[in-house]
């Protein structure tokens, strides 16, 4: 005779996912408890984590080696999609990130946005509502509005925005659902049916001052042509 | 490996924090395995100082970061050996355990680390109930013969955290006679926030009550002769505040023992008070509501008594005793009833009800003392 078991049963036997390491100079939160640097250099994370960035910048190394950096005082929650690959919803403030796999997707402002292997960048979620963005290196594939929540990325959409590192003085573009500052809004394209299409940010957004100034927060540490620099510390988290 | 050993001119190495430092640079950018990266920077800090554990931590987390954990394990058991008392040492040793799936070794750091100090109880918690399901591991393995950890443990499920888990693991602290009044009652009114007064009243009775050893054994009201101060918890007396009364433990006019609760009347209106309560979880049978009361220059022709009612939307009893109004000497006032199945929630009152009179607005003093609700049958 079958034996049929509730699943939270298994659910609570099974080993959980790990995502990666978190680490900052300052406590970092995991599920509301403050974990502090003089403790640990570095915290596991696990799929589900509510994470969050307190007064210093935040490092989210995931397993393949990715690193998504957190502004201070951001928020997120880390989960995992098919194969593992790391999903990070942020619930506030910005991120950094540099991949060296395709592996990252990454939501923010209900908004999806997936780094190509090697992309580096800045993603922003200001309080205007607004979605900003930066690159220096690599490529950004958006997949637009309400494409994802803070359960998992929704289902691919057909009107893909790809963004690359722009020219001389465009560092980026700004992406807002309704709204956003004059001149660095990216809006999708209309799409043929059943066809991606992706453009570069550049080519529509290039006169995004807008953009390069809503990224200010980490403009002296992302640059176009000098990539990014994620390195906060100070001092060693590990000095006794 | 392109570390410079130049420090104020002259040609001498570097301390071994600084390369650490310099380590944990390469870390925050991505530079692990590099010629000049974390790992590297790491290992020239641990050949400078091979004594100080930190070093081997440092270089084990880098080592793990890049998927050598076999090179990691390696630096945090020479951590370990050379730090054993070190709980900042042995909690990043368990990070990595827990990583890399030998969550038993996590799990013994964390208790070790739990018995050195309290400080990081809740980080130590934390990762227990995010790195690990199997709560017969965690209780046993990594909270075990430490009754002070087991209490924290079981606070910091009860705010919130792993609320499945509470159950099991207060049936552990039972078990293993951690139980304490303070932990009971945090449980009992958990209990009742999420409906289960019927377990509520069991662990109240076990090791929160105030009447220890009497309480629903043969009186179904806890601190029934108010020698405690109320708290407001689960089955402690509650008083609410009301315009027109002050309710105050008083330790000058009592019937037995050291206290009795007194209500000082001045009200402005036809008063309806039932704002001192205690909740009861009654099993079907025959009582009788009973308790001792006091007046001095109590007016109008409502006086004081006790109500015994049913709690939110539950059909209960309403079962009323007499009152006492004027000035009286200590005297008992009961009634009897019966209640049918099913078991229930209910509610005892101090009361004073509104009067049809014109003149009824109460003034004076009332005392209660030893309030019950013995089984008869």
């Amino acid at each position: 005779m079958a034996v049929l078991l509730p699943a939270g049963v298994f659910a609570q036997q099974s080993r959980p996912v790990i995502v990666g390491t978190f680490t900052s100079s300052a406590s970092v939160i995991i599920d509301d408890v403050e974990m502090r640097p003089t403790a640990a250099a570095s915290w596991p994370l696990v799929e589900g984590d509510e994470i969050a960035a307190t007064s210093a910048p935040a490092l989210l190394t995931t397993t393949d080696g990715n690193l998504v950096t957190f502004e201070r005082e951001s928020k997120a929650r880390v989960k995992t999609v098919e194969g593992g690959q790391p999903y990070i919803y942020v619930r506030e403030g910005g991120v950094l990130f540099e991949t060296k796999t395709p592996r990252l997707d990454i939501c923010i402002g209900n908004r999806l946005f997936i780094p190509g292997a090697g992309a580096k960048g800045v993603l922003r979620w200001e309080k205007s509502g607004a979605v900003t963005r930066s690159m220096s290196a690599g490529q950004l594939i958006e997949q637009g509005e309400r494409a994802c929540d803070d359960q998992a990325p929704g289902a691919p959409i057909p009107n893909q925005i790809s963004s690359a590192p722009g020219g001389p003085g465009s560092a980026g573009g700004t992406a807002s659902g309704a709204g956003g500052p004059a001149g660095g809004t990216a809006t999708a394209p209309t799409a043929a049916p059943g066809g991606g299409r992706a453009i570069a940010i550049g080519a529509i957004g290039a006169a995004s001052a807008a953009a390069a100034g809503a990224a200010g927060a980490f403009a002296s540490s992302c640059t176009a042509s000098g990539g990014c620099n994620h390195n906060p510390l100070s001092i060693s988290p590990s000095t006794p | 490996m392109a570390v410079a050993y130049t420090n104020s001119g002259s040609v001498s190495p570097l301390l071994p924090q600084p390369v650490a430092n310099e380590g944990f640079r390469r870390v925050w950018e991505g530079k692990l395995s590099t010629p000049d990266g974390a790992i590297a920077l790491f290992h020239a800090a641990v050949v400078s100082d091979p004594a100080f554990p930190w070093r081997w931590s440092d270089l084990g987390d880098a080592l793990a970061a890049a998927g050598r954990n076999e090179e990691a394990a390696y630096c945090f058991r020479e951590s370990l050996a050379l730090g054993p008392e070190s709980p900042q040492i042995a909690l990043r040793a368990a990070n990595f355990y827990f990583i890399t799936g030998q969550t038993d070794r996590a799990l013994a750091l964390g208790a070790t680390i739990l018995k050195e100090l309290p400080d990081y109880d809740d980080m130590v918690f934390s990762s227990y109930v995010r790195m690990d399901g199997d709560l017969d591991r965690v209780l046993e393995t990594g909270i075990g013969a430490n009754p002070r950890a087991a209490r924290t443990f079981f606070q910091f499920l009860l705010r919130g955290r792993g609320e499945a888990r509470l159950s099991r693991a207060w049936g552990w602290i039972e078990q293993r006679g951690y139980a304490t009044r303070p932990l009971a009652r945090s449980w009992a009114n958990r209990l009742l926030q999420r409906n289960h007064p019927d377990e509520a009243a069991t662990v109240w009775m076990r090791h929160g009550a105030g009447d220890a050893g009497v309480y629903r054994i043969s009186n179904w009201v806890d601190n029934s002769g108010f020698e405690d101060q109320w708290t407001g918890e689960a089955f402690d007396w509650v008083a609410e505040p009301r315009t027109g009364v002050k309710t105050s433990w008083d330790a000058q006019v009592v019937h037995s023992g050291r206290h009795s609760l007194r209500l000082d009347l001045d009200a402005a209106d036809n008063l309806d008070f039932h704002h001192v309560s205690q909740r009861v979880w009654l099993d079907p049978g025959r009582y009788r509501l009973s308790g001792w009361v006091r007046t001095s220059g109590l007016t109008t022709d409502q006086g004081v008594g006790l109500r015994l009612t049913g709690t939110g939307n539950s059909a209960g009893p309403d079962v009323s005793t007499p009152t006492a109004t004027g000035s009286r000497d200590w005297t008992r006032l009961s009634a009897e009833f019966t209640l049918r199945a099913p078991a229930r929630l209910a509610r005892v009152e101090i009361v004073r009800h509104p009067s049809d009179k014109f003149d009824n607005r109460p003034h004076g003093t009332a005392w209660i003392d030893d309030v019950a609700i013995q089984r008869l049958n």
